[in-house]
Order: C-alpha cells, then sequence, then structure tokens
C-alpha cells in the first residue's frame, strides 16, 4: 500500500541510536499489513525488511506468535549484543501497534456543543472503513432547554469580565478564596481573565489557577515565535492573508494583563494563496494535521451578503514546540464565519481593520455553546481603542450584526458601564427579553437562534427561511447548493474531509481540468473524483458517515496520483496531545 | 599533545587508537589514578566516623582535596557539595528548592536530560512550569519573555555549553534579562570544566553541578556548589549519616555547611583523584590547552565540511571543541560502527538531549569531542575514516 489508508500510524522515537521509526498498520478480513519508514540503522532496516516480506498479510493471531518467535530470537542473540536493541526495535513497534489496534475506539462521529454552535471545532470525523463497526450519532437537538448553566456558573463568568465593581471584587476575592471547582473555571476559559482581575485588583490567586494561567501565558509566548515566521512569510510573499481574532486584540490589553488564545486564525481572501500557505506550514515548517482531535479539513458554502455562493473552508494545522507548547494554525478563506449561515465580508489584502476586528470578534462571542467572557473583554477593549465609530456602523449594518451589537452592547452597558456611540437598529426591547445573557446558555442559544432566523429569512425569505432556521437546528440544511453542488451538496452544511496523501510541494492540477472524469470545482483549484477531493496541497475523502471501501478508495488515489505525477507524502497526521491542552 | 597523551594508560594501551568522545566522558593521566591508588593505599577510610590519626589524615585530604577542587573554579563564595556526579548535583539543587504552583523554571534551549527531566517532574509536582529559551533559524532567542511583568522566573537552570551544540550560553545577558532578587540559578558546567572552567565567584549563582569524570577526573565523583547564603536556607536532600548534629532532640538538626547535604560514607579517594585533576589541568595551562583544541576543532570541521556526503550541524555555533554532523547517505549508528572498526571513537545517536535533536530536527546524529589527548594525526584519521565510509554510496 502506497497510501496512507492505514488505519493506524505509530512512532516509536527515542532509541539510544536515534532510530525513529513510523509504522503503518491496516487489518483487512483479519490480516495485518503494514509498512515500516523512518529513519533508522542498518540493523534496524534489515529486521523491518524481514518483517515487511515475511510477516505480511499473516493473520492476528500467526503474526503474533510469529513476533513472539522472533522477540526471543533477537533477544537471546548474545553475538551482537550492540545491536540488539536496533533489531528489536522494528519488532516492539509493530507488537504495540498491533495491541493498540485491539484496544482502540469504535468509529463515533463528531458532534457539536449545541445545534447551532461552531461546526468546525468539532472532532474529527474518522473515515469509516467498511472494518469498523458503526456507533451511530444521535442527536439531540433539544437537550440544551433541558440544561442551563447553573447560579454558580454564571457567577463564575461574571467574576471574569475586566471590569469589576467594587461588590464584585470582594466577591471575586471571597470566590478565590473558597472555590475549589479549578476544572470549570478552566472549561469556561476564564483562568486567564481570573489571573488578569487579581492582578489588576491586587487579590492572591489560588495556587492551582495561577499555575494554570502561567502555562497558557507562557505557553503563548513561547509559540508567538512560529507565528512569527509564519506571518513573515505571508509578508515576503505578498499573500492576501491575514490573521484576525486573538492575535490582534491581544496587544489591547493593558500591561500586566494577558489575552491568551491557544490558536492563531488566518483569514485568506484568496483561496490559492491559502493552498501556498498551508504548503509551507506542512512542507517546511513541520505543521500537521491532527487525529482523534479537531476536523483537520472542511468545506460549506454559504451565500454572502449579496445573495453569491461562497466557498469558504476551515483547515487545521499543529505543531508541538519543546514537546510542551501547542501552536494551533486555523486557516480560513472565503470568508470568517458568522453564525451557521453566513460569513464576514472584510476587504481583501492582508492586514484587518481595528472595525473589522469588532466585526470579527462579535461573531465569534456568538460561536459557541457558552459565553466566554473573554471574547466580551476583547470586544471591551476593541471599542475602548481608537476606532472610527462610523465606519464601524457601516459594518455592523453592512454585516447585519445589529442584533448581535445590540445584544452585546446591553451587557456592556449594564455591566460593564460603558456606551458605545454607535448607532443601530432598535433592537433594544428585544436585548432586554434576553435574561441572563451572556451568563446562560439557553439566553446565547435564543441569541444563535434568533440570530439564525433573521439571516435565513434575510437570505431565504419568510417560508424557506424559516425552514432553513429549523433545519439548521437539526445540523443540516436542505437547501442545495447551485454553484458548488460538485463538493457542498447542500447550503449551509459543512462537508468534512479527512486527508489521505498529501504532496512534497504545492502540485498544479491544470492537467485534470480537461479531464471528464474530474469535475472542477467552480472558481477554484479544487477537483472532485468520486468520493475524494484534489487540492493542491493533497488528496482528500470527503467524509462522511457512510461506510467506505479502502481498495476502491487506494485504487482511486492512485488513478489520482498518477495523473497529476505528484511526490506523496503521507507524514502529514500526528496524534492529538491532549497532554498539553490548556483549555 | 603528543607528550600529554603519553600521560595517559589508556593511550599507552591503545597506541593507534583515536578517542572523539570526551564530551562524554574523559581517561584519567596516570597522576590522578595514582592519586587513588595512595590514598586507599595509604589512608582507605572515609571521614567524620573517627578521631583516629587516620581519621584525622582522611579529613586532612578531604579538605585539602575540596580547597584544590573549589580554587579550580574560583568558588569561594560556595560550600563545595561532594555528589556523585553532575546529574545527581542538579537533583540535588532541583529537591532542595522550594517551588509553588505558576513559578516558572527557564532552562537552556539545548539541555542535556540531566537538567531537563529533573525540572520537568519538579514542575508536575509543584504545578510549576518549565519552559526553554526559544531558537530561531540557529539563534537563541534570549529576550523571548521579556516583558512578561506580571510574571516571575523562580528558576534559571541553564548548562552553559551545550553537550551537541558546544556553543556557549550568554549568562550575562540572561541575567540581565531575567535574574531578580528571587531567582534561584542553577548553574550545570560539566562542558566547560575541562576546556574554559568558568569563573563561580564572579557569577555568584545559587548552585553549579559539575562531573569529574569530563574533566580526566575519576567516574562516580562530581559536586554540587552551593551559594553560601543559600546553603543555610535549604532543606537537605539526602538524610543519613554525617550530616545530621542532632537527631535525639524533639526536632533534627542538620549539620552546617557540605556536610549538610552530604550524607553517608563516600570515596574520598576519588574526592583527592579529582584534585589532582584540577592540578593537572592547571599544570597543563588551561589557555594553551583551549587553544590548541579550538585549532583541532576548526581543522575537523574544515575536513568535515570538505566531505559531500556530510552536513555539519554546528559549524557557525560551537565554541567549545564539540563538532556534530550527519548524513543523508549513513545513519549515525552505521557510522560510529564503521569508524570503530578503523580505530575511531566518536558518539552517535541524540546524546541524551532528544530535545536538542527535536530543536535540530534529527533523532540521530553523530559527535567528535576533543580532549587534551587529540591531536592533528588524530582528526586526521577520523577524516579519513568518514571519507571512506562514504566510498561507493555517492
Amino acid at each position: 500500500m502506497n497510501i496512507s489508508l492505514y488505519d493506524l500510524t505509530t512512532y516509536t522515537d527515542g532509541l539510544a541510536c536515534g532510530d525513529s521509526i513510523r509504522l503503518e498498520l491496516s487489518v483487512e478480513n483479519s490480516a495485518v499489513y503494514f509498512k515500516f519508514s523512518g529513519y533508522f540503522c542498518d540493523t534496524a532496516k534489515k529486521v523491518s525488511d524481514y518483517l515487511e516480506s515475511n510477516c505480511n498479510g499473516l493473520n492476528l493471531e500467526k503474526l503474533s506468535v510469529k513476533l513472539n518467535k522472533l522477540s526471543e530470537e533477537v533477544l537471546s542473540n548474545k553475538d551482537n549484543l550492540k545491536h540488539r536493541s536496533c533489531a528489536f526495535a522494528p519488532i516492539s513497534s509493530l507488537r504495540e501497534a498491533l495491541d493498540k489496534f485491539m484496544t482502540d475506539d469504535m468509529f463515533q462521529p463528531g458532534e457539536t456543543a449545541n445545534p447551532l454552535a461552531c461546526d468546525a471545532c468539532v472532532r474529527v470525523l474518522p473515515i469509516n472503513w467498511n472494518v469498523l463497526p458503526v456507533k451511530p450519532l444521535t442527536k439531540s437537538p433539544t437537550r440544551i432547554h433541558k440544561r442551563d448553566n447553573d447560579d454558580s456558573e454564571a457567577t463564575l463568568l461574571r467574576l471574569g469580565k475586566c471590569v469589576l465593581s467594587e461588590n464584585e471584587q470582594a466577591e471575586f476575592a471571597e470566590l478565590l478564596k473558597n472555590t475549589k471547582d479549578i476544572n470549570r473555571i478552566k472549561k469556561l476559559r476564564l483562568v486567564v481573565p481570573y489571573f488578569n482581575n487579581a492582578f489588576k485588583y491586587g487579590i492572591g490567586l489560588p495556587g492551582k489557577l495561577k499555575s494554570l494561567a502561567v502555562k497558557q501565558i507562557i505557553s503563548m509566548t513561547a509559540t508567538r515565535l512560529e507565528i512569527t515566521k509564519i506571518d513573515e512569510f505571508i509578508t515576503e510573499n505578498g499573500l492576501s492573508i491575514t490573521a484576525v481574532k486573538g492575535t490582534h486584540t491581544a496587544n489591547l490589553y493593558p500591561t500586566g494583563t494577558f489575552r491568551t488564545h491557544m490558536d492563531y486564525d488566518y483569514l485568506a481572501s484568496k483561496q490559492y494563496d491559502a493552498f501556498i500557505m498551508i504548503d509551507q506550514l506542512i512542507n517546511v515548517l513541520g505543521y500537521k494535521f491532527i487525529s482523534n482531535g479537531s476536523v483537520p479539513y472542511s468545506y460549506k458554502v454559504i451565500k454572502d451578503d449579496s445573495g453569491r455562493e461562497v466557498l469558504t473552508a476551515h483547515i487545521h494545522l499543529e505543531k508541538i514546540v519543546q514537546n510542551r507548547f501547542q501552536v494551533i494554525v486555523d486557516i480560513n478563506f472565503g470568508g470568517f464565519p458568522l453564525g451557521r449561515t453566513s460569513i464576514i465580508n472584510i476587504k481583501k489584502g492582508n492586514t484587518v481593520s481595528l472595525e473589522e476586528q469588532v466585526c470579527i470578534t462579535l461573531s465569534h462571542v456568538f460561536k459557541h455553546g457558552t459565553v466566554y467572557v473573554k471574547d466580551i473583554n476583547d470586544l471591551f477593549y476593541l471599542l475602548n481603542s481608537r476606532l472610527d465609530f462610523s465606519r464601524l456602523s457601516e459594518l455592523i449594518s453592512k454585516n447585519d450584526l445589529d442584533f448581535l451589537f445590540a445584544v452585546v452592547l446591553v451587557h456592556l452597558r449594564k455591566a460593564y458601564g460603558y456606551d458605545v456611540p454607535v448607532k443601530i437598529k432598535n433592537y433594544l426591547p428585544l436585548c432586554h427579553l434576553l435574561l441572563n445573557w451572556p451568563y446562560s446558555a439557553k439566553a446565547q442559544y435564543s441569541v444563535q437562534r434568533l440570530d439564525n432566523f433573521f439571516r435565513c429569512v434575510k437570505q431565504f425569505g419568510l417560508f424557506r427561511g424559516f425552514a432553513e432556521m429549523n433545519a439548521q437546528i437539526r445540523d443540516c440544511g436542505q437547501i442545495a447548493s447551485d454553484a458548488y453542488a460538485t463538493i457542498c451538496p447542500v447550503l449551509n452544511t459543512r462537508v468534512y474531509l479527512n486527508p489521505l496523501v498529501l504532496f512534497t510541494s504545492l502540485n498544479s492540477l491544470s492537467e485534470l481540468k480537461s479531464n471528464p472524469e474530474y469535475s472542477q470545482i467552480k472558481d477554484s483549484e479544487l477537483y472532485r473524483y468520486n468520493d475524494l477531493l484534489v487540492t493542491p496541497n493533497g488528496v482528500f475523502l470527503i467524509n462522511s458517515e457512510r461506510q467506505f471501501s479502502k481498495s476502491r478508495i487506494e485504487s482511486d488515489v492512485n488513478v489520482i496520483l498518477r495523473q497529476i505525477n505528484a511526490k506523496p507524502f503521507t507524514e502529514y497526521l500526528m496524534e492529538a496531545r491532549k497532554d498539553l491542552w490548556l483549555y | 599533545m603528543e607528550k600529554i597523551k603519553s600521560d595517559f594508560p589508556f593511550f599507552r594501551n591503545h597506541k593507534d587508537l583515536v578517542y572523539l568522545d570526551s564530551a562524554a566522558t574523559t581517561f584519567m593521566p596516570d597522576c590522578v589514578i595514582q592519586r587513588w591508588t595512595r590514598y586507599h593505599s595509604e589512608i582507605g577510610v572515609s571521614t567524620s566516623r573517627s578521631k583516629g590519626f587516620l581519621g584525622v589524615l582522611a579529613e586532612k585530604e578531604l579538605e585539602n582535596a575540596r580547597n584544590v577542587i573549589s580554587d579550580f573554579f574560583s568558588a569561594s563564595l560556595y560550600h563545595t557539595v561532594f555528589t556523585k556526579n553532575a546529574t545527581e548535583s542538579l537533583n540535588l539543587a532541583a529537591h532542595t528548592l522550594e517551588i509553588t504552583a505558576g513559578d516558572v523554571i527557564l532552562i537552556g534551549p539545548y539541555e542535556h536530560h540531566s537538567n531537563l527531566l529533573v525540572w520537568e517532574r519538579l514542575a508536575l509536582a509543584k504545578d510549576a512550569i518549565v519552559v526553554a529559551l526559544p531558537v530561531v533559524d540557529g539563534a537563541i532567542i534570549y529576550d523571548a519573555f521579556v516583558g512578561l511583568t506580571s510574571l516571575t522566573i523562580k528558576v534559571i537552570a541553564i548548562s552553559i555549553v551545550s553537550n551537541i551544540m558546544g556553543d556557549t550560553i550568554d549568562l550575562r545577558r540572561l541575567f540581565k534579562l531575567y535574574k531578580t532578587k528571587e531567582t534561584v540559578v542553577v548553574l550545570d558546567i560539566t562542558q566547560a570544566a575541562a576546556h574554559n572552567p568558568p569563573d563561580l565567584d564572579a557569577y555568584n549563582v545559587d548552585f553549579v553541578a559539575v562531573s569529574a569524570h569530563k574533566m580526566y577526573g575519576p567516574k562516580n565523583i562530581g559536586a554540587c556548589f552551593i551559594n553560601k547564603k543559600t546553603a543555610d536556607t535549604l532543606t537537605p536532600f539526602m538524610l543519613g549519616g554525617g550530616m545530621v548534629w542532632s537527631a535525639t532532640g524533639r526536632s533534627t538538626t542538620w549539620a552546617t555547611g557540605s556536610a549538610k547535604f552530604e550524607a553517608g560514607t563516600f570515596d574520598i579517594g576519588l574526592v583527592c583523584a579529582w584534585a589532582e585533576a584540577c592540578l593537572f589541568l592547571s599544570g597543563l595551562n588551561i589557555a594553551s590547552v583551549r587553544k590548541i583544541e579550538n585549532q583541532l576543532s576548526l581543522d575537523l570541521l574544515r575536513g568535515l565540511r570538505e566531505i559531500e556526503h556530510i552536513d555539519v550541524l554546528n559549524g557557525d555555533v560551537a565554541d567549545s571543541p564539540i563538532r556534530i554532523f550527519d548524513s543523508p547517505l549513513i545513519h549515525p549508528h552505521d557510522f560510529e560502527t564503521f569508524l570503530s572498526r578503523k580505530g575511531v571513537i566518536i558518539r552517535v545517536g541524540h546524546m541524551c538531549s532528544q530535545n536538542t535533536l527535536s530543536i535540530l530536527g534529527k533523532t540521530a546524529l553523530c559527535r567528535c569531542s576533543i580532549g587534551v589527548y587529540n591531536n592533528s594525526e588524530d582528526m586526521e584519521k577520523c577524516l579519513l575514516a568518514l571519507r571512506v565510509a562514504g566510498r561507493g554510496l555517492l
């Protein structure tokens, strides 16, 4: 097998001689197939070659017996003690992979936190090869109504505001003295807002919280240099890509306080520039897609404010530095997602204005099932910076953000004592009905539903819009895409992709243009071939919960590789390092 | 250097062998071996156990040796605490420090596992955080963590010379950027000891770790220099005989000075032998040794660069006689095997610093490191063997 259609990939690093063994393993009809690659010495190479030649295709039982026998032979060989560990390494690597394969989880599709929460930030959907049993996904769109944030959670969130009244400061000090629920504070992303408030108001922070905050701050500082390399590449190559969200708002925080963000978001206004950046990240800077973590690649078609269909994408790459810190880079193109059905329109180029950042941050406040107070703090600092408020009003209106902005504004007035000189449509009475926003998940969901309703109605008219809104709650749109049906058959419904083969460099796909077996995606360098999407970076499986035949997919990938004469590269994937997750 | 080579019994027994792994361990000259033998032939006992004439002699020998070693490193501000090696010294430092949740432990980018794992475990236990100075395009970014005003760097633990890169850390710059009154500084001077021993009083840090066997002394002995100002505030790491003043009252009273940290019986002969190694190095004139070693290192670098199938990885940064390289054609382990058959000993693998190899984007590499017994002929033999190793592969 030349391509990465393996069920399992393992890495064995750090043997004393420095061997680094990569093993790909696949099981079909009880027969085990595997391939070694990596960097190893002559002894290890000979043993791995022997295993590949003599053990491929054996069933699990026979392979296990054979490996035990080989292990004994190697370990009892007294003639070559020096190279014994090298000889043993491929054997133990294969044994460990088999053990891992036998104990891995079943196929389990991804799921979002609430029906209208961000559909890009979901767990990766593994490919359902026909060898694995399917555990069906049960969606319960109404569960949000059954559970809301309790009062104590609302209090925790409230005390993360960057402006606390005197009473709240006393409440905060009391909370820090007695709090035991560190995990909940962590989950609500309040650790650094609490660190900031402790610093700002001179209140002692419990050790555990301080530790978590310092870890986030140090992690962000240590990884910033990696981001500098990316930014330099963007500038040197004149790419129309800009950093958005945390990268910018972090600069607005007062000295001694921090705005941590674990991921770096980029928005490409030209699709091809995104491919150039992905190539640089993977082939030069060592970033990888993630297994068992966030979904690596997805597409979605959304209508923009002029009613034109736009193909958007979200690509998630990661790198680990110092074996301690996770650098996450998210690349979007087509526009920055605004709810489930819209995108924010920003001007092309490699800079984003502060006013555009406000719009992006505003949409981000409503991205998840829970409102993270850090996002509201971001808005507070953004709105306190040197903004052109008339330009901001225009953008708010252009992106139909009036309602969301009004919701935030009511809160900022009430909780932060801040008013903003921006004209907005009069949604204020409606906002006052949203009791407990932003500290209630129910209220957040209500805002998302209402916003989604307004947007759907504007885009599709009252009846179709209402139907689409309901469809969105069930996590699947119902309006067919006209322009991009080849990749995304349904509007507002995200399509997830799994990488199969990456190219060692950016590849021209012009050969495919005239080939009738390939369908070119409109206005793009993307081609569909059966269940596969060919991009200038590699070949991806257009995934779904249905089963795929491994041999069929393998055959299709090989057809594509021959057609475009690309150099395949399969070391693009790494297991999610959950031990390094700071949220 | 030929005269020096003859002082080493190892090389008299292996006349044609080229040994280029002095960064891992060095051999002992006659005087060092004889010093150990003499101690055990004439005295043999340990200290603090007897006031008889043997005990007094042992005490005298130990204190003389301690003074010689302390003088060699200009360490009058420190207690010279004997340990098994630098690794134990670093463990001693880490286990005696008061670390609390959220403290930041700053380490160098190219630390040996001995100055990495101990801090990582401590950080895990105490909820502190370890962070290394980052490297961008081969340059250490010293000021990466400047500006984090509400954070304190509690510990700076750093090797002044990397066992892989052979570069020297700019300590003065580092201290200027991060050292506050609360910062505890732990230095690992192991790789500098035989080539460029630092003036420890000038640094005036809290802990310094060193091993004797990297500087022509015996194995199984090293020291942790603990600043006298710091020592009194520390709780001892190892408990047992010799380090306690009173263990019968309600609370235990620790011994003072070095004794507080030297639990149990150790081999005074090793300390004497190490002191002899210090005298041996001083007698050679360290400055001229350094000059010769650096010249050999440059010759080696020049030769390595001329070999088509070899990539030198620390050509521009090393200021210590260490050269690292690899080849797209030959795995380091196979280089080692081949060179060993040709009578050239080099070091390969990750050299107990996978973190450093990760920065270099490698999992294994080759290292040649030079000692006082090496000469131009050794470099030529090594280069010739490396050239031959690539024949037929190009």
